[in-house]
């Protein structure tokens, strides 16, 4: 089977496991996240083997790659499922590679089977001295993890640490498809269920988080794109569908455009991840960049195509905005990811 | 032939003959008209036109994986653009596809050995965009056409030996179904050109009137009133590679201007360390990533023999807002010494960034401007209503 048809068929997988979102949510009203939908998304996930899909098979895992994941990252991102994807399934097995640690194995090997379900808690400081930490899906989850960033610059070290229980307040998240817990007071550790992360196996770890960001951006970004052509299509004032305006068809032909070019940019940084490129840091930055660029435009978009319609929070068409939004501050964001890229650029320009 | 074999001798040809040109034409710039036919010239003496076409008419019958090779290493040897692609890339193509055999043997070999020089008379004062609202007429008169109007913007018209025009020659007809494609020789009486002054100081376009020129019916390619399909067809010809030697060269002025941040002082520091010139770099690197893989996969459907798609649409459209982003983005390098005019050599630079500024600002109107191809997008790609 070619590479592609393996591709499409486990698109065709995930789309099918994901029938049921974004209805399934409960947000056809403006109402708030119908309870278990996250619950019941990672019960989908397991069953499909997603969070086992980046495990090394030495763990129990599928040990497949990101050219896999993005493609499972992508209809999550258009269907706006919820639930902690990221953590379980891109950033433990990423982290368990990286620090080859037994706790860390043992946590990550039980999140890829299903029995446990774990948060994972991003910020500058363990105590809350660079800002307040939040943790997506906190309140669900019956692991909390904590990765610290140790360090100033573009290379840091970080720290990565199970919490003992945590103090988890809820917190109202931007996005109505993610439930948000804000994390407060000191962090105390299991015991010896902590370890120190090499800049190298911290820019990895932020790395896979990178790609799986851009794939679910991406996604979200061609919901709102396909919904704007929709709209633009069968909507009519002064006699004729919106979209023959050049104002509208314009700003669609140019958010198309942006799509290409993150799906392209993608697929090519998921293909250099697994083949160990050496520019595949790079690259995961660049489709980050791109893919956030794309929703940010999209959604956007989107509701402004829409009118008062793309405003009011029963159409729903809120959601994907929102989405992007959140992601797009979740482990960096757009301009670290060009900084990033500028600096590895400026570097090879030296060598 | 082999692939790797083709790409080194074509290398080795270009870099040796870009440094002979070095020499030749010291001081002159590679935009020079008369360096430029040289140098196209000699390309086609060494036997590197006609790559793509049959060996039954003196071409060299490669595959265009081939094409794209020789136009990456001639972008990449910094070798001159020449002046008769028109001929080479869309006038060629279109007699091998629908000349009759006489027209073949008669004006093919003028390409090849780069002889004849072609223009494009297709844009007019009234016919832009729009451009099947041309009003050139062409009556027939016995065995000849006589052809009255006038063409603008026609690139290279002042040194062309020839020129194909898209003239209408049955005004009751609807605007795309009366339009004929002719061959005419610029040595005809009655033909007048005026150049055109560029903003970039140079000096490639031009108007060319039509008075009373008699042009031979044999010189008409397919049917009476079939031009504009002839016109389209030609527009499709190029797709696949025309963005390959574009691409090469925005690769290497990113390098470039990657290198030249590094060089130059802001406030007493590097450039590169300021971050929004960091920040400029990124954004052209990420318009570069998505372009070259864009590239590569419209160059892989052609060598499938797939038909081409609207993709060059969106292609085109990115290449020549990226283009000129990118460009900017080198003037806001440069500073103070971005008031140079593009007349003024600027040689402690690895580019002449002022003038390839002021020439990007032509590539979002050429070849379908930035609005039309957004139309395209819009309705052929994405079925948005007319």
């Amino acid at each position: 089977m070619t590479d592609t048809a393996e591709l499409d068929l486990l698109r065709d997988s995930v789309r099918g496991a994901l029938s049921g979102f974004p209805e399934a949510l409960g947000l056809g009203r403006g109402d708030d996240l119908a309870p278990g939908a996250a619950a019941a998304a990672m019960g989908i996930a397991t069953a499909q083997g997603w969070t086992a899909m980046l495990l090394p098979e030495a763990l129990g895992g599928l040990g497949l790659g990101f050219r896999h994941a993005v493609v499972v990252a992508e209809e999550v991102g258009r269907t706006l499922t919820p639930g902690p994807l990221l953590a379980n399934a891109v950033l433990l097995p990423a982290l368990a590679v990286a620090a080859q640690a037994d706790w860390l194995n043992d946590l990550a090997s039980s999140v890829g089977a299903g029995e446990e379900t774990a948060a994972i808690c991003f910020s500058g400081d363990p105590n809350g001295a660079a800002g307040r930490r939040f943790v997506e899906h906190g309140a669900e989850a019956t692991v909390i993890v904590s990765l610290t960033r140790v360090g100033e610059g573009e290379s840091p070290s970080s720290l990565v640490r199970r919490l003992d229980s945590p103090r988890l307040t809820p917190r109202r998240c931007l996005d109505p498809t993610c439930s948000l817990a804000e994390l407060e007071g000191p962090e105390s550790v299991r015991d010896g269920e902590g370890c120190r992360l090499s800049p190298g196996a911290t820019a990895d770890v932020l790395g896979a988080a990178q790609l799986w960001i851009a794939a679910e951006l991406l996604g979200v970004a061609e919901r709102a794109g396909a919904m704007s052509i929709a709209h633009a299509t069968t909507r009519r004032q002064f006699g004729a569908p919106i979209g023959a305006n050049q104002a509208v068809k314009h700003r669609i032909a140019d958010d198309y455009v942006l799509r290409r070019n993150a799906a392209v940019v993608l697929a090519d940084a998921a293909a250099a991840w697994d083949s160990l490129d050496d520019d595949r840091l790079l690259l995961a930055h660049a489709a980050r960049a791109s893919a956030t660029a794309a929703a940010y435009s999209a959604t956007a978009h989107c509701i402004q195509v829409h009118g008062a319609l793309g405003f009011s929070a029963e159409s729903g068409i809120h959601l994907a905005y929102k989405r992007a939004r959140r992601l797009g501050c979740a482990f960096g964001d757009d301009a670290a990811s060009r900084a990033f890229v500028a600096a590895r650029l400026v570097a090879k320009t030296a060598a | 032939m082999d692939l790797h074999a083709f790409r080194a001798e074509a290398r080795s040809w270009l870099t040796a003959e870009v440094a002979r040109l070095r020499v030749e034409f010291r001081g002159v710039p590679f935009t020079d008209l008369v360096l430029r036919r040289t140098f196209e010239d000699r390309l086609c003496g060494a036997g590197w036109s006609g790559l793509g076409w049959p060996a039954e008419v003196g071409g060299r019958g490669l595959p265009i994986e081939f094409i794209a090779a020789f136009l990456e290493e001639s972008a990449r040897a910094g070798a001159p653009k020449g002046v008769n692609l028109i001929g080479h890339g869309i006038l060629g193509p279109t007699l091998l596809l629908s000349g009759t055999e006489e027209q073949k043997q008669r004006f093919l070999p003028g390409i090849l050995s780069n002889t004849a020089v072609w223009c494009q008379g297709y844009s007019e004062p009234d016919a832009g965009s729009d451009l099947a609202s041309l009003r050139s007429r062409a009556e027939r008169d016995g065995d000849d056409y006589v052809v009255d109007g006038q063409k603008i913007w026609t690139s290279f018209a002042h040194i062309a030996d020839w020129c194909f025009l898209l003239v209408r020659t049955d005004p009751a007809a609807p605007k795309h179904k009366g339009i004929s494609f002719l061959l005419v020789d610029m040595k005809s009486p009655g033909i007048t050109v005026r150049p055109i002054r560029q903003m970039d100081g140079g000096q490639e376009f031009n108007e060319v009137f039509f008075d009373r020129v008699r042009v031979p019916v044999a010189n008409r390619v397919g049917a009476e009133n079939a031009g504009w399909g002839l016109a389209m067809a030609a527009a499709s010809f190029e797709r696949a590679t025309y963005f390959i030697p574009r691409l090469v060269q925005m690769e290497e002025e990113l390098r470039d201007l990657v290198a030249e941040s590094r060089e130059i002082r802001r406030n007493g520091r590097p450039a590169c360390e300021d971050p929004l010139i960091r920040d400029g770099l990124a954004r052209s690197f990420l318009d570069v990533q998505a372009l070259k893989l864009h590239a590569r996969a419209m160059l892989a459907a052609a060598a499938r023999h797939e038909q081409p798609g609207p993709e060059g649409s969106f292609i085109k459209l990115l290449w020549s807002e990226s283009h000129q982003r990118l460009l900017e983005l080198a003037l806001a390098l440069l500073g103070p010494e971005a008031v140079l005019g593009p007349e003024e050599p600027t040689a402690q630079r690895r580019r002449h960034w002022q003038y390839d500024h002021l020439w990007s600002r032509a590539e979002t109107i050429l070849a379908g401007t930035s609005e039309i191809q957004r139309n395209i997008i819009g309705e052929r790609v994405l079925g948005l209503p007319r």
